[in-house]
């Protein structure tokens, strides 16, 4: 089971990369849900070590799998090819693959600094948090470095997937009622930026965030 | 009204109530819609009013087996946020759906858009209220999440470009450095959830019994990760970006509430887990009166530098909050008293001049340009006055609000010893001053420096009332500055500050 979770763990490292770096839209949301249906996964393996966590699988498959794929699925609406990105892609390739190498090793190897029970210093936990960890620097990255509007919201699913992996490796325990808050907030959130994105898209006749320079800032 | 609920019952009555009135707003005809919001903001301050009775009588109230906790500074900011929505709900009653709009088809779809915009507002105060009650770590972050999804729509709500793009950056910007909060309420629960058990490790009000427990790493990383994600929120320097396009887009009555309150909410997780941390760990205390120190002397340079009326006092706002942080950076109980007593003064404020600035782009034709404006005194006495009050509380001159608060401020790094600090608050208390007389010289004296603007009229009843509220609140806080004592006084001596 140890080695499964692992495997899983490090599998949503990999699908990020390919959600950050392809330029077809579409691939990058088969992508997602790819991620999300190992989040799932993920999560279920962990019910092995708390019970209460089959709810959070469930919970992740309804929001993470099937509502937030299908409101980006509908925002794209034949659009697939991404706006260029602020980065090439041989360089951006090799900028996530650095940044995700880089943190998920330092975190894997200084985990026992920010988990503080026993239990979240082991493996798989250990593993997790190093992971979870890293698709927020990912995620981040894609929100700094892409212009296309809808990679951007991806990024933002990037980093709420890192954040949702964080809480099972160190917060297992906490009530389904806060999870569900977190996850409600999560599926919102991509819900009222997609709206905005297209509101924008309908004016600008493009999803590119780089010509949002009306304003100052 | 009081004996008919029980103590315990107020938090989720105030809670569910403006909820209840935001579906009310759907299921009333068209013409009461905008009636039906006043009413719930008007139920929503009584509620609030016997809250805050209930807990100067009897002290805290908790509710829902301790995971909603409403104390000294969660009643008074309950009343704040009551008052403030009460009175945009009177002000937006004549200036929405905005001021002259000519174009038939625009204003017949933003008027169909109202009721939304209604009730949003409705749900939008619940969360506020939410934020301030809540005792549990996570639905903390949870309902601060839930206040910035609530008015995303309201700040873009005129859905032209402009107002889409300061929607989108707020959403975005907010989302993202929130997230860094999550991460340090998880860090703080997973470290205190082995003192605490699983359920007790969530209550914000037993993290002060196991804080010398929780490994010091964590703590700073912890408190750090919120003070990133909080001061997000609150637009504190250098994570203030999205705060001027917000105020600037946004409908009057919004800008007004989301400078006065929205941007102030998340100091109250600052406050109840900087209460618990800072006295342990005095380095935090420094970034913090550093960041704000920063805060006030970025925020001030680019409020001058603002043509813009709305622009310039949004950045005025993140000079601000800066006081806030400088307050609260302080450490000691004075410093924590300071600090929300300034919050209460500014947010009462600086919606009075967002309701000014609306009002003066009402009658100007939509001009906020200080370059374009100019000779509006004569023909809004009302707007004139009111706005003097704002920018005289605002600079901190006796006997607004404004004087007390900022007096406080000072007087708390100078029990500090911070004397730098000190001297850099004061400077910006004469900087705000020196650029609050130039706002009032530039949009009311001289000769109106546009077309039109000799036509200019006093705007409508319901927003001059509601300036007029904000104005008399701002004065009778500064004559009697004493009044908040009853509740800001509890929660200062409950955070067991030195």
């Amino acid at each position: 089971m140890e080695a499964l979770i692992r495997t899983l763990s490090l599998t949503l490292i990999l699908t990020s990369f390919v959600v950050v770096e392809v330029r077809s839209l579409r691939r990058a949301l088969v992508a997602y849900m790819v991620q999300a249906l190992v989040m799932v996964a993920i999560i279920a393996c962990f019910a092995a070590y708390h019970p209460a966590l089959w709810i959070w699988a469930a919970t992740a498959f309804l929001t993470k799998f099937a509502l937030v794929s299908w409101m980006l699925s509908r925002s794209l609406q034949g659009a697939d090819r991404e706006c260029p990105p602020l980065v090439g892609p041989l360089t951006s390739g090799l900028i996530v693959a650095a940044l995700a190498a880089a943190s998920y090793s330092l975190l894997h190897h200084f985990a026992t600094f920010l988990a503080t029970t026993p239990l979240a210093q082991q493996e798989p936990f250990r593993t997790n948090v190093a992971v979870s960890l890293t698709l927020l620097f990912v995620g981040l990255y894609a929100i700094v470095t892409r212009r296309d509007a809808i990679k951007v919201v991806l990024g933002v699913c990037l980093m709420e997937n890192g954040a949702h992996l964080s809480l099972v490796s160190l917060a297992a325990t906490l009530r389904e009622t806060v999870l569900i808050g977190v996850t409600t907030d999560v599926v919102v959130a991509v819900y009222l930026l997609l709206f905005l994105v297209r509101g924008i898209e309908a004016r600008l006749g493009s999803r590119d965030t780089s010509r949002l320079v009306t304003l100052h800032g | 009204m009081a004996s008919l609920l029980p103590t315990a019952a107020l938090p989720l009555a105030l809670l569910g109530c403006p909820l209840l009135f935001a579906l009310t707003v759907w299921a009333v005809p068209r013409a009461a819609r905008q009636a039906a919001w006043i009413a719930g903001s008007a139920v929503t301050l009584l509620l609030a009013v016997l809250q805050a009775a209930s807990v100067v009588a009897a002290g805290p109230i908790p509710a829902l087996g301790g995971e909603v906790l409403v104390d000294g500074l969660a009643a008074l900011l309950s009343l704040l946020i009551a008052f403030l929505a009460f009175a945009c709900s009177l002000y937006a009653a004549a200036y929405l759906p905005g001021p002259h709009l000519s174009d038939p088809e625009r204003r017949a779809t933003l008027e169909r858009r109202l009721p939304l915009f209604q009730s949003l507002f409705l749900v939008l105060e619940t969360t506020l209220l939410w934020v301030v009650t809540t005792n549990n770590v996570v639905l903390l972050w949870v309902a601060l999440e839930a206040t910035t999804l609530a008015s995303a729509l309201l700040v873009s709500f005129y859905g032209d470009s402009r107002a889409l793009e300061a929607g989108y950056k707020y959403l975005l910007l907010l989302t993202v450095g929130i997230t860094s909060a999550f991460f340090g309420c998880v860090l703080l629960y997973s470290a205190a959830q082995p003192h605490l058990g699983s359920e007790s490790a969530l209550l914000i009000s037993n993290l002060r019994r196991v804080a010398g427990a929780i490994p010091p790493h964590i703590a700073l990383i912890a408190t750090l990760l919120l003070l990133i994600g909080f001061g997000t929120k609150a637009g504190l320097a250098p994570f203030h970006p999205w705060v001027a396009d917000a105020h600037a887009e946004a409908p009057a009555p919004m800008s007004a509430f989301l400078s006065s309150i929205i941007i102030k909410v998340p100091f109250v997780g600052l406050l109840r887990v900087w209460s618990v941390f800072g006295p342990r760990y005095p380095e935090l205390n420094h970034t913090l009166m550093a960041l704000g120190a920063f805060t006030l002397v970025l925020g001030g340079v680019l409020a001058v530098t603002q043509d813009d009326l709305k622009r310039l006092f949004a950045y005025s706002s993140v000079a601000q909050v800066g006081f806030i942080a400088v307050a609260l950076g302080t450490g000691h109980e004075f410093g924590y008293y300071a600090a929300v007593f300034f919050l209460v003064s500014h947010a009462l404020t600086k919606a009075l001049l967002f309701m000014s600035a609306g009002s003066v782009a009402y009658a100007a034709r939509d001009l906020r340009s200080l370059a374009a404006l100019g000779g509006l005194g004569r023909r809004l006495p009302l707007t004139f006055g009111c706005t003097l009050v704002g920018l005289f509380s605002l600079a901190g001159l006796p006997p607004f609000s404004g004087f007390a608060a900022k007096a406080g401020v000072v007087l708390a790094a100078a029990e500090s010893r911070a004397w730098v600090v000190m001297a850099i608050a004061l400077g910006a208390s004469l900087f705000t001053l020196a650029y609050g007389v130039a706002v009032a010289q530039r949009v009311f004296l001289g000769a109106p420096r546009s077309p039109g603007l000799e036509e200019a009229r006093e705007v409508p009843a319901p927003m001059w009332a509601a300036m007029l509220l904000l104005a008399a609140a701002t004065l009778v806080l500064g004559l009697g500055p004493q009044l908040l004592d009853p509740l800001l006084g509890m929660a200062a001596r409950m955070q067991g500050l030195p």
